[in-house]
């Protein structure tokens, strides 16, 4: 299971190289991110988009057991699509003090370790700001394993997605201090899955006790 | 996502680059946001103008009608948009507006009759938007209204360019 600090730390390293990092729904990454209120938000607003257009959704955005997550930043075809651009919590400052705390944890830890072997087990500090700032925006793909718009229950597939690219950081990947970074594109994917139920008119997910596979 | 290295950048300034003056301009900060205008075509009594909005790690580009409104044409999760060109259709009437980009495929990006308050866009039919910098989107492709090259007109073609970093 990744840490945000394994994928920064691939990012930035002199031997990066492109990488996809799916992060299915016992992930913790994934755990993190489905609490996070900007992707909370885009979930609501999917399951309302379902309750509203059932038949839709059925005929529409039926999941495709063949599609796998990809290196790519095209839209997932034949998918709902919420797009969450810049979200609270993402701005430069906050991001600056979660990445102040991971780094200078590294580098205590880099001091120390000579000094006292045990220094190595001490962990690095990745707080869950620096999990989301490393997110930032991101989009949604969510499309239905199975939907029964008579019984108005369905499991719905989510696929989150974002990026982190040298083309991320505009003029900054130019900077000297990058000049021995990689910056190969790390191409992330988050994937959970959830059974809904609006019969009784007000939308309710049940708790899932199987974790199933990923799947389109 | 670039915020993450703005943030490395700033670690680094506070010791080995602390005497750079790249060290008071390396935070992208919300007040960046931005927007570029790309170009702008009359159509009857109209003026649309494709236009890209920026915000600190996000890029929406749109189309703008109605005096300021806003039909969603491309979004990226980065400050930027590939580079692309984008064609801009008028039905005979001069009611009707599709847009389409070669470099995104065969489908439009957009359809738009002037005096709705509606359009249809990839994230299937969005009211239109007051600003260019939308909070969410969120919708699914939709089919849009049969494109019969005999009986539309090119209004124009516009470039948008970025290049590599």
């Amino acid at each position: 299971m990744p840490q945000i600090g394994d994928i920064l730390d691939t990012f930035f390293s002199p031997f990066s190289s492109e990488k996809l990092w799916i992060m299915p729904e016992n992930d913790n990454y994934t755990k993190i991110v489905r609490t996070w209120q900007p992707v909370v938000n885009s979930t609501i607003r999917i399951k309302a988009s379902l309750k509203i257009d059932c038949v839709k959704w059925s005929k529409n955005f039926r999941s495709d057991p063949k599609w796998k997550p990809s290196k790519t930043d095209n839209p997932k075809a034949r998918a709902h699509r919420d797009f969450v651009p810049s979200p609270p919590g993402t701005d430069p400052a906050t991001c600056k003090s979660a990445f102040i705390v991971y780094v200078s944890s590294k580098a205590v830890k880099a001091a120390a370790a000579p000094l006292s072997p045990t220094m190595r087990l001490f962990p690095e500090i990745q707080t869950r700001n620096l999990y989301t700032c490393s997110v930032g925006s991101f989009n949604i793909y969510t499309t239905v394993d199975a939907i029964d718009c008579t019984k108005k229950t369905a499991s719905v597939n989510f696929w989150m997605y974002n990026s982190m690219s040298k083309r991320s950081f505009g003029k900054f990947a130019s900077h000297p201090a990058f000049a021995l970074s990689g910056m190969k594109t790390q191409f992330m994917w988050w994937n959970w899955i959830e059974n809904v139920d609006w019969s009784s008119g007000k939308m309710s997910v049940a708790p899932r006790s199987k974790l199933a596979k990923p799947s389109g | 996502m670039k915020l993450v290295l703005a943030v490395v950048l700033c670690v680094l300034n506070t010791t080995a680059l602390a005497t750079s003056p790249l060290a008071a301009q390396t935070i992208v900060s919300p007040e960046d946001d931005n927007l570029q205008i790309i170009g702008s075509v009359r159509i009857g009594s109209e003026v649309i103008q494709i236009v890209v909005g920026y915000s600190f790690d996000s890029a929406v580009m749109s189309m703008s009608v109605d005096d300021g409104k806003y039909v969603p044409l491309f979004v990226s999760t980065y400050r930027g948009v590939p580079d692309m060109k984008v064609d801009i259709f008028t039905s005979s009437s001069r009611h009707e507006v599709w847009v389409f980009s070669p470099t995104q495929g065969e489908t439009a990006l957009a359809y738009f009759k002037f005096g709705m308050d509606t359009a249809l866009t990839s994230f299937g039919k969005q009211r239109l938007r007051m600003s260019p910098f939308p909070e969410a989107l969120s919708g699914g492709p939709t089919a849009f209204p049969p494109f019969i090259e005999n009986s539309v007109v090119k209004k124009a073609s516009f470039y948008h360019f970025e290049g590599e970093d």
